[in-house]
């Protein structure tokens, strides 16, 4: 990151103050010395993000391994509603612009849009999903169940979690905004939003493989039996 | 690996508000693109651009424009284009490793798929590693229907895999509409599974066996006996637990098979043939 | 939200007792904790595989019956690999790498608590299905449909799916602390190519830990979701396919045997040098290959499934893929050859446990070759042929390796050495114990006899063979008591100098046991092997090394004050496993309790109040 530079270290020990996740280590040389000069946090954030990508994997390939292998209806073409879902994909691509936004506004210490731009990521978030339990209870009401068939057990499963990571973010983006109101987030905390928003950006790439995947691609798959279509 | 006192704080600045704005409308612009790829139209009878294009030159554009938009997101949102080299490398080789983990699952499934997989059969048979659906759902590749065995499975699943009972999407009973049929019901028998616990040779398993049980008496885990008959298979099929065979366990049998009741007549007749 | 640090405000530095330990985050402190931890569970499945020989010593028996004796082979090896080798190897990263790197800590310190307690809670949620009464019975790989409901009715496979959900949220966090750690906290001048092998393997370790968890993570959620909650992932009545379950945990299994054995060949890295007194040959290489072990280690993992009948094209490549990951093994071990070569050995404990662990190791690795033959691998799989090679390859692999550590390591821990006598004992007994035990096994496996089956007849011929390797049995169960006696008798043993070795190793600059700060002043390192180069400069000026770095006032440096929390959230993490075994309410509560700890943690001050 090019603005600030080293505000983002001396924070910590001038202010004592933290969000979510943070740890803190020994002295070292000149104060907050890393062997690399990256910041400890920002590092596990992203090798985290890389062993994400292998849980995330493990689900698509199970998704894409029974793909048309379901024995029996609602089949995705019966029930997938693409037109919806790109609505909700907009959403979670506002929400990432609005997490920019928020991160932009905390190297700025802008407060006023530190609090707007955090409760926009979340309330997009929060709207990403109501779409998501409103198309699970279609879905379920439709008969696709998670034990209806293979197409259910991999679709809920997969995003499922993906929603929980979705709900996880909000927490997060929440305690940010929460904190934000005692001052505590500024130029010199912008590291906090930084990592909340790389989890949150990666979510939201997740869904870019979800939408191609289960619904562009995925979404026209039929039952093995029905002929012609 | 990043080299030791690289800073994380190096030239290029990340964007300003306006690129953020102009990459935001690229994205919705890509999803744009991509829906419109995809769906039909009022007035249109199919979907004319996807169509048009054919597979798979469809899926492999939808993969390209979702690819930029995951591009994009990474390299600006995620500030992989400016920040340390460190975290590119770190994020992308989980990355790679999944969708290469991913595309290896797939293939070895590709292959297994079928249940025979004698070198000969691999080789002769052009769609031997192709099972998968053409572009409107039909099969191209049709897979053989797999038959009854007459000797079941014995009941050690741990070491000796047996190909998926229930392995092809072709070997569905399409119409079930006509008169009660043994043959149509002895596909049922294969296609739900039932053959996994229920022989047709006598033999016990982890259900009663077929063989002779319609019209016998049976006698109950409560103490009391009933007549196989077509009511008693029904509720059996439908609601497993309602009654429980003495000596047999309740709660084995899933509740979730999802027979039709159009089906059931067939698989009666099956179990009336099976004297 | 300031409130819950107010209600338990950080505790103070410095305090005694159990509850210094409950609230540290000294990093040799849960070192300890994790080595403790293991080597009771080493005890319990070491029990296990004591009634496992005594139920086959003689043909036709029944002392265990089949059941039980299904559930001890489960749990003997879940038990071994992930609450005794894996956890020993987190010990040692724990104990040696900060010390190794010249750093006061790991980059996180609370987070290693939690990993610590985590993996607690897990491994007596695991063993709570003893005390119900429901054990795992399905093998340490668990295949399917054999754990689905209609064939595992109890609830043993929950109890281990669960266990082992737990496990890995545990060893995930420790992966991500130590990759961080390795790569941001080396001491100026400890170059990556300058850092000592053990440091390198527990760096590629813990990033196969991280990338391989999340399968396994995936297929044991599936698992319990086909076991709870009606889906049919590895059920073939709904369309499933219980061959996804063996690709999902062998694609995790293969990195995970890597995980078990790159700490230990780090640690007879170390060990050979020291005692040959000759920098290691070739330590490029030896990195090298480690890289390559744990890159192709994710390009192998169908060849524990030749015989599932993946086809001739699949079955080939993995054969080629296997056979070449030999490869780096062996340029690794001739690395140790001629570490060894020309150098003046000194034949200590430590030493000997490090030969031992590469003779073992080949026998292993020869044996593991043929069968990465898949036309041979028919003959030999499932057999005893297999239980032979793998034993070879943890036991006297791993656990020669981690015995070696402790030897090695243990008066940096203490300041006193381990009797050596005993340690001579205790490694003869085990080294005679093992291959008494395990080398029959290669013949009853030839021979036909197939693993897991609880008894087997007396017209087979396989009754002598049998009983000797349960003889064998005794005596390395008798070794592992004089071990534990030498653990115990070592409080009355003399001190010794804080570089009893003359070691290369800059932890060994430090006095034993060392301070809580490890460095009182970051050390410059000199080169790879930094503490020889020191020592000879010194020698050189004419005042050789005799006395560590100096003490100085603990105060004077700030070190990461305890914290209540990692327990508290790990408590909380337990509780969630506890409740979807038991009562949902639970798990709600457990939630509640890892809610309330996150919060607390985020909100610590960073250092107790003054007073």
């Amino acid at each position: 990151m090019a603005h600030a530079p080293e505000t983002a270290h001396h924070s910590d020990a001038a202010h004592g103050a933290h969000g979510g996740g943070h740890d803190e280590h020994p002295e070292h040389i000149g104060h907050d010395y890393t062997t690399t000069g990256l910041n400890h946090r920002k590092m596990l954030m992203w090798v985290f993000l890389g062993s994400d990508c292998l849980f995330f994997g493990s689900l698509i390939a199970t998704y894409m391994v029974y793909r048309g292998q379901s024995l029996q209806g609602p089949y995705p073409i019966d029930i997938i509603d693409i037109p919806i879902t790109t609505i909700s994909t907009f959403v979670l691509l506002c929400s990432s612009f609005a997490m920019v936004r928020a991160l932009a506004a905390t190297n700025e210490n802008n407060q006023t849009g530190i609090k707007v731009w955090l409760l926009a990521t979340a309330i997009l978030g929060a709207i990403f999903i109501g779409f998501q339990v409103y198309e699970f209870n279609l879905f379920k009401n439709e008969g696709l169940t998670l034990g209806q068939n293979l197409f259910g057990a991999t679709f809920f499963t997969l995003t499922g979690f993906h929603g929980a990571h979705v709900t996880l973010g909000i927490i997060w983006l929440l305690a940010l905004f929460i904190i934000s109101f005692k001052g505590r987030l500024h130029p010199g905390t912008a590291l906090d939003v930084e990592i909340c928003g790389l989890y949150w950006h990666f979510v939201d790439i997740v869904w870019i493989v979800i939408f191609t995947l289960l619904y562009l691609v995925g979404g026209f798959d039929a039952g093995p039996a029905v002929p012609g279509h | 690996m990043a080299t030791p006192h690289e800073t994380e704080h190096h030239g290029g600045g990340h964007p300003s508000l306006m690129q953020y704005i102009v990459i935001a409308i690229l994205l919705f612009a890509i999803t744009i693109v991509e829906f419109v790829i995809i769906m039909d139209f009022p007035g249109e009878a199919e979907k004319v651009i996807a169509d048009a294009l054919g597979e798979p030159s469809t899926t492999i554009l939808l993969f390209l424009l979702s690819g930029i938009k995951f591009a994009i997101v990474i390299l600006f949102y995620m500030h992989l284009k400016f920040d340390n080299k460190f975290f590119f490398w770190t994020f992308i080789a989980g990355m790679v490793l999944a969708v290469m983990v991913g595309l290896a699952l797939i293939g070895l499934f590709t292959a297994i798929k079928g249940g025979d997989l004698r070198a000969t059969d691999a080789f002769a048979d052009p769609c031997y590693f192709d099972h998968s659906l053409g572009a409107h759902g039909e099969n191209v590749c049709p897979t053989p229907v797999p038959q009854p065995t007459s000797t079941p499975h014995p009941v050690v699943p741990t070491i000796v895999y047996t190909a998926p009972v229930v392995a092809a999407p072709a070997a569905l009973v399409a119409d079930v509409s006509g008169p009660p049929d043994a043959g149509l019901g002895e596909q049922l028998y294969v296609q739900y599974g039932c053959n996994a616990c229920h022989t047709t040779d006598g033999t016990a398993l982890t259900g009663p066996t077929w063989q002779g049980l319609y019209g016998s008496q049976e006698e109950l885990s409560d103490g009391t006996s009933v007549t196989v008959d077509d009511d008693y298979i029904k509720e059996s099929i439908q609601d497993p637990n309602a009654k429980i065979t003495a000596g047999f366990t309740a709660g084995l049998m899933p509740t979730t098979l999802g027979v039709k009741d159009e089906e059931i007549p067939h698989i009666i007749e099956y179990m009336k043939s099976l004297q | 939200m300031a409130a819950i640090t107010e209600v338990l405000p950080r505790p103070t530095y410095g305090a005694t007792g159990l509850w210094s330990w409950i609230t540290t985050v000294d990093h040799k402190r849960i070192g300890v904790m994790y080595g403790a931890t293991a080597l009771v569970f080493m005890l319990l499945s070491g029990i296990e595989a004591g009634l496992i020989r005594m139920q086959l010593a003689t043909p036709d028996t029944d002392i265990l019956g089949p059941g039980r004796y299904n559930q001890m082979f489960t749990m003997h090896a879940t038990v071994m690999i992930f609450m005794v080798i894996m956890p020993m190897g987190v010990a040692f990263f724990n104990f040696v790498v900060p010390l190794a790197i010249g750093a006061r800590d790991v980059a996180f310190p609370r987070l290693n608590a939690l990993s610590y307690w985590i993996f607690l809670f897990g491994s007596i949620l695991m063993h709570f299905s003893f005390i119900v009464n429901q054990v795992p019975d399905a093998g340490w790989f668990s295949y399917a449909n054999l754990t689905e409901q209609p064939f595992s009715p109890n609830m043993g496979l929950d109890f281990w799916a669960i266990g082992l959900l737990i496990l890995g949220t545990s060893s995930v966090a420790g992966g991500l602390n130590f990759v961080v750690t390795i790569i941001n906290l080396r001491a100026p001048g400890m170059s990556l190519m300058r850092m000592p092998v053990f440091v390198w393997m527990t760096l590629l370790t813990s990033i196969l830990l991280i990338l391989a968890m999340p399968v396994i993570t995936v297929g044991l959620i599936e698992l319990v979701m086909d076991r709870n909650f009606g889906t049919h992932f590895f059920i073939p009545g709904g369309g499933g396919d219980p061959i996804l379950w063996q690709h999902l945990f062998w694609v995790f299994g293969h990195p995970e045997v890597y995980i078990l054995i790159l700490p230990p060949m780090g640690i007879v890295s170390e060990i050979l040098p020291t005692f040959s007194k000759k920098p290691l040959f070739g330590y490029p290489f030896v990195i090298f290959s480690g890289i390559v072990i744990a890159i192709m280690g994710w390009a192998v993992w169908s060849h524990h499934m030749f015989t599932v009948g993946l086809g001739p094209i699949a079955n080939s490549v993995f054969t080629i893929t296997t056979m070449l990951i030999a490869v780096p093994t062996g340029v690794k071990i001739f690395n140790w050859l001629a570490t060894m070569w020309k150098g003046s050995i000194e034949f200590t404990t430590a030493m000997l446990y490090a030969l031992g662990f590469i003779f073992l190791f080949i026998i292993g690795g020869l044996s593991g070759v043929s069968h990465a033959v898949s036309p041979s691998d028919f003959q030999q799989q499932d057999t005893y042929y297999i239980v032979a090679h793998l034993h070879y390859v943890l036991f006297g692999g791993s656990i020669m390796g981690i015995f070696a550590g402790i030897y090695y390591w243990w008066p940096k821990l203490t300041g006193r050495l381990l009797n050596e006598k005993l340690g001579k004992l205790n490694f003869w007994l085990i080294f005679i114990g093992m291959n008494v035990t395990f080398f029959p096994m290669h013949f009853v496996g030839m021979n036909g006899m197939p693993r897991r089956i609880y008894t087997y007849s007396s017209e087979f011929g396989w009754g002598d063979l049998n009983m000797l390797a349960s003889v064998g049995y005794l005596i390395l169960f008798v070794g592992f008591l004089v071990f534990l006696y030498n653990i115990i008798q070592n409080r009355n043993a003399r001190r010794v100098s804080h570089d009893p070795w003359d070691a290369p190793g800059v932890e060994w600059s430090i006095a034993s046991p060392p301070p809580a700060y490890n460095f009182a002043e970051l050390p410059r390192i000199k080169g790879r092997d930094h503490y020889w180069i020191v020592k000879d400069e010194a020698r050189e000026a004419g005042n050789p090394i005799t006395e560590p770095e100096p003490a100085v006032d603990p105060s004077t440096i700030h070190m990461p004050s305890p914290s209540y929390w990692p327990i508290i959230i790990a408590a909380g993490v337990g509780l969630i496993g506890g409740g979807l075994l038991s009562h949902y309410g639970v798990s709600f509560l457990g939630g509640l309790i890892a809610f309330i700890g996150v919060i607390g943690w985020a909100n610590e001050p960073p250092a107790a109040e003054e007073h």
